[in-house]
């Protein structure tokens, strides 16, 4: 489903972000994307989102490089839902309008179809009576469930989620790993970068570890979590639990 | 002081100076609003060309008087056109100064429209993105109606701003309310009741303006 080979990116031609990143991940498989802080997950994540112009390697969705340069890229992209740390809900609009935006815009639907969908979507996160909210009067919580079901609107296969319970107060976490834990008992491919160890082990079905940019290792949540040699992952595993 | 000279008819010729005034940067502030929101879409393409013609058109007109610029249209300009073409030519004052007031308006505003764009957060473009919008959905969808935010405000000030500037074409015979006053003031020897009023209506204008967009800021925080 996404193939990543050799992936590099420096920021500013000194930070190696990532650096010969590789990764095969399969249909309907969980990733979870740990390591300490600047170790480069979010700029993977970025990298596969085309939020980012990888320096060097190759990323292939469905077996498709996608030219994010051209403009037919805007709707192949569409295959990827991103849910970002910080929600990014557009401000200039109701939560009902931010979930009807794309679907109409970009896939053509129409605005009765759109809306009927977004209601199915908002119900599932739990945010229906919100639909005529605008973000700004929403809690974190319920700011990250109307974005990921403003994603899910766009019914894409793949869902990348980036720290999507790092901005939220402790007492808000549990009810955005519900959802995101109910999505991927339904066989979204996911990749999800989080700093929620206990979390990344329960849904995982493989756990991938960062460091300076590298991919030190990718295994079994039991493999990292009991089995590895590593001890840098072990050290890291320590501190965080 | 003979503030008696200040009769109703004198009051009028000055109000209607007054509404010359507005009427200057009203257009100007329209037309230095396109200039300026080309001005800031130059400024943020991609394109070389369009970048360096932005940036000369700005440093240009901000880094010289913009008294310059009004006598430089006036009296320059004919100037060169006769020696290009042979042919002598007059502007009109009133259209001229506007011409120029607009240009001077438009390379303000490239500004203010381009940080008042910078200013809406980097999520947002990014999300729009990672929906599949195209560039000119997420511009005129997503940014530009959060842009308007950030830049009404500087926006209504650029226009308090040219509503004082316009006076700056008394210079070139446009009978605004400067010059009205002046005028009132040379004809019965006397300057000080004409320019006190006149002053006294810069200001209650631009207090009215002030207040008024205040009052719509307020309205459009209010989906914040
Ligand atoms: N836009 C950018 N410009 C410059 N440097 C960047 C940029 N984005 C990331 N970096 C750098 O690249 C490195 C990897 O950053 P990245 O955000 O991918 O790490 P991360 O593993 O997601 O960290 P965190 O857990 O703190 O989110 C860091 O050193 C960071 O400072
Ligand atoms: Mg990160």
């Amino acid at each position: 489903m996404i193939n990543i080979t050799s992936l590099s990116k420096t920021f500013n031609s000194k930070v190696h972000a990532v650096a010969d990143f590789s990764l095969h991940i399969n249909k309907g498989e969980v990733i979870s994307l740990i390591g300490p802080s600047g170790s480069g997950k979010s700029t993977v994540l970025r990298c596969i989102a085309g939020l980012e112009q990888p320096d060097k390697g190759q990323i292939l969705i469905k077996g498709k490089e996608i030219n994010y340069k051209s403009p037919a890229s805007q709707k192949e992209r569409t295959v990827m839902g991103f849910v970002f740390q910080h929600f990014n809900l557009f401000n200039n609009m109701t939560v009902l309008d931010n979930l009807t935006l794309a679907p109409i815009n970009v896939l053509g639907k129409s605005k009765q179809e759109a809306e009927e969908l977004a209601m199915t979507y908002l119900k599932r996160v739990g945010m229906a009576d919100k639909a005529n909210e605008y973000p700004a009067k929403l809690s974190g919580g319920q700011k990250q469930r109307a974005a990921i079901a403003r994603s899910l609107c766009m019914q894409p296969e793949i869902m990348l989620f980036d720290e999507p319970t790092s901005a939220l107060d402790p007492e808000m976490v549990k009810e955005v790993l519900n959802v995101i834990r109910e999505l991927i008992s339904e066989g979204l491919t996911t990749v999800i970068v989080t700093h929620e160890m206990n979390f990344a082990r329960e849904i995982s079905d493989r756990i991938g570890f960062m460091e300076n940019g590298q991919l030190i290792e990718c295994n079994t949540p039991e493999y990292i979590f009991n089995q590895t040699q590593n001890q840098r992952i072990r050290d890291f595993l320590e501190k965080v639990l | 002081m003979k503030f008696s000279i200040i009769t109703w008819d004198v009051f009028l010729y000055l109000l209607k100076g007054a509404g010359l005034s507005l009427l200057i940067a009203v257009i100007s502030v329209f037309f230095g609003t396109i200039l300026g929101t080309l001005g800031a879409a130059a400024k943020l393409s991609k394109n070389k060309i369009l970048n360096l013609l932005a940036n000369v058109y700005v440093e240009v007109i901000r880094g010289t008087p913009m008294m310059m610029q009004i006598t430089f249209a006036y009296l320059a300009m004919p100037a060169i056109i006769s020696l290009i073409f042979g042919k002598s030519v007059r502007f009109n004052p009133l259209i001229t100064g506007i011409v120029a007031i607009s240009l001077n308006s438009g390379a303000y505003t490239t500004e203010l429209i381009r940080s008042g764009i910078n200013g809406v957060d980097r999520g947002q473009f990014e999300a729009a993105d990672t929906l599949g919008l195209t560039y000119r959905q997420k511009m005129t969808m997503v940014i530009l109606p959060q842009a308007f935010k950030n830049i009404l405000p500087p926006l209504v000030s650029e226009f308090v701003t040219l509503i004082k500037d316009s006076s700056l074409l008394s210079t070139i015979g446009v009978v605004e309310l400067m010059k009205s006053a002046t005028t009132v003031g040379a004809n019965f020897y006397a300057y000080i009741p004409p320019l006190t009023v006149a002053s006294g209506i810069y200001l209650v204008l631009n207090l009215i303006i002030s207040y008024a967009s205040k009052k719509l800021e307020k309205r459009l925080a209010l989906s914040d």
